[in-house]
């Protein structure tokens, strides 16, 4: 092909109307290395398009994984390949759960430290007591977070069932 | 269609499907998942893939209509809607790319394209699929099939002139 011929497929493949197999003969074109300079650039272009034809899943034995999705003949199991974005809703959700108790109970027994101080250092018996309330207090905190947490958990469980069995 | 054909004409295909999600949802875990999606969805339809013309055109207009369902999902731009004007979307100019590798740098200019225009051209730069396939994948006319693949190469191109200096007549 002489460079008139190669002008006229560049100006159609930028027109968007080369067949496949002129884009072939283009593509056999700027394979080569001695090109006219002003088409320099459609050898970049071309080398694109094969780097990315070659490119594909990296999963191994991914045909055999696909079939014994499929072969389940009453219902199809879906495998996993990457961990579902509820598991990290699941862990922001455990935290904030956490996060809100400790802040509820510092609130509630915000006083001041110098008042503790003076009132509880000399008196061992107050000391426990006052630590005591707050154990209580944070158990219960903590019961109603792992409330919570069964709740997002069977959540999940029924997620599973649904969307995996 | 039964299991023996299914293996031999719909899984080779896994790899293209993969790269036309890749390319449409920018990440590589969801393309990787949706590709299994495809699979399911083309084994329960397995008898529409008989009567197929094309079952890499069937294949991929499976996969765009799921990309479509997850990024919509994932409140992403919606992709290739009737109202997505293909000029809405000014592609970032070459001075903002900041890379060495023309193979990175056209990555980028197709990513920053407008949906129908990446779509047109993956379809068929990469995966030279005829125009006829790409009109029934993409449910644009032939006509515009071509407008759009016009487009995206003449950016690829101005931006790869623009940056690298070419001598362009």
């Amino acid at each position: 092909m002489n460079i008139n011929e190669i002008e006229k497929l560049v100006e159609k493949f930028y027109n968007g109307e080369t067949t496949l197999s002129e884009e072939r003969m283009l593509h056999g074109f700027f394979s080569g290395d001695s090109l006219p300079a002003h088409l320099k650039y459609m050898k970049r272009q071309f080398a694109f398009y094969d780097n990315e034809r070659g490119t594909g899943l990296e999963i191994p034995n991914y045909n055999d994984k696909v079939l014994e999705s499929l072969d389940n003949k009453n219902k199809i199991l879906k495998f996993k390949l990457h961990k579902p974005a509820i598991y990290s809703a699941y862990s922001v959700a455990v935290i904030i759960i956490i996060a809100i108790a400790i802040n509820i109970f510092n609130f509630l027994n915000q006083r001041n430290p110098n008042e503790i101080n003076q009132s509880t250092i000399n008196d061992p018996e107050i000391a426990y007591r006052e630590t005591k309330q707050a154990l209580i207090l944070v158990s219960t905190y903590v019961d109603e977070a792992l409330t919570e947490c069964r709740d997002i958990s069977k959540f999940d469980e029924y997620r599973q069932m649904i969307f995996y069995k | 269609m039964d299991r023996k054909t299914f293996i031999k004409k719909v899984l080779p295909h896994k790899n293209a499907i993969f790269r036309f999600a890749n390319r449409m949802l920018a990440n590589r875990e969801e393309a990787e998942d949706l590709v299994q999606e495809v699979f399911i969805k083309l084994w329960v339809r397995k008898k529409l893939l008989d009567k197929t013309e094309s079952i890499a055109a069937f294949a991929m207009a499976a996969t765009k209509n799921l990309c479509i369902d997850m990024l919509r999902k994932q409140k992403r731009l919606p992709v290739f809607s009737e109202t997505t004007d293909i000029e809405s979307r000014q592609p970032t100019p070459s001075h903002k790319f900041e890379l060495n590798n023309t193979s990175e740098l056209i990555g980028q200019i197709i990513k920053s394209l407008p949906d129908k225009q990446k779509m047109v051209m993956h379809l068929r730069d990469i995966e030279g699929l005829s125009y006829h396939e790409i009109e029934t994948i993409s449910g644009l006319t032939i006509n515009a099939v071509k407008v759009n693949l016009s487009r995206a190469r003449r950016k690829v191109r101005d931006i790869l002139i623009e940056r690298y200096d070419y001598e362009h007549k």
